[in-house]
């Protein structure tokens, strides 16, 4: 009996390394299954992703900001009352 | 003899683990591209900044939108609230859009010129936030743009636009 024991000590070694494999396998799995629900969950295309035009965007040229830059070279009393009232609206 | 059995048994094992992690690549895959983009937040901004620009172009507010008459935006503006033909969509507008436009010089609140279209039952749904302050996915997501104007008299004007899309159906996973 304990000479047939001996015998399947090889046997029993690669098992376990494949029991182990196995886990980590399915834990990984698992794991990137749970990542990818998560990211899939993320796919929104927001507005501060694209460039429409925030006031405070100056790197580019902001034609709804433009607008009423334009507004002010014509007309530019209450100036701070206006842009206040602006900014409201980006602040919310 | 005993050495190939195990050797079978093995690749028995291996075949089974290969079909595990195809089911797992299946799975990720399967879950990400099933998930809709939400691109309700651009389709509104994109409305709103298209009646912004149709109210306003180059500072000078259009004379026709405060002439006191009354004022189809839609056809004014070159806009459809047309929509495909599925959900049910054909019976509630999935747009909405609401125009303030304020004389600075006139304090009276009631002297606002008023236009809306669409579906402005959701315009109440734009303020709903969770305790976090965050909105609901499923309501209807909104966008305010605010400009200044001035007409050909050099008078002033506040611009205010607030649009909304509904299509939760299509852009969030029910």
């Amino acid at each position: 009996m304990k000479r047939i024991l001996n015998n399947k000590k090889a046997q029993v070694g690669e098992t376990l390394t494949w029991m182990i494999s196995t886990i980590i396998i399915l834990v990984l799995l698992i794991v990137f299954v749970y990542s990818t629900l998560a990211f899939a969950k993320a796919k929104n295309i927001e507005t501060s992703s694209i460039d429409f035009g925030k006031a405070d965007s100056s790197e580019k040229i902001n034609w709804m900001y433009s607008k009423s830059e334009l507004a002010f070279s014509m007309n530019n009393q209450n100036e701070n009352v206006i842009r206040g009232w602006i900014n409201e609206a980006t602040e919310e | 003899m005993n050495k190939k059995g195990s050797d079978k048994v093995i690749s028995m094992y291996w075949f089974v683990i290969v079909i595990i992690v195809a089911l797992g690549i299946f799975a990720m895959v399967y879950v990400f591209y099933s998930a809709p983009y939400d691109v309700r937040d651009v389709e509104s901004e994109i409305l709103s900044s298209k009646i912004v620009d149709c109210l306003s172009r180059n500072g000078n507010i259009d004379s026709y939108f405060i002439s006191g008459k009354e004022v189809n935006i839609l056809d004014n503006c070159s806009l459809t609230f047309k929509v495909e033909n599925e959900f049910e969509w054909g019976k509630t507008e999935q747009y909405f859009f609401e125009i303030e436009i304020i004389e600075l010089s006139k304090q009276d609140p009631s002297t606002n010129i008023l236009f809306s279209g669409g579906n402005t039952n959701w315009k109440e749904d734009c303020f709903i936030k969770d305790k976090k302050g965050k909105e609901y996915k499923k309501l209807v997501k909104c966008n305010e743009k605010r400009v200044y104007a001035v007409d050909g008299l050099s008078n002033q004007y506040l611009i205010k636009v607030l649009s909304g899309v509904g299509k939760s159906e299509k852009n969030i996973k029910q």
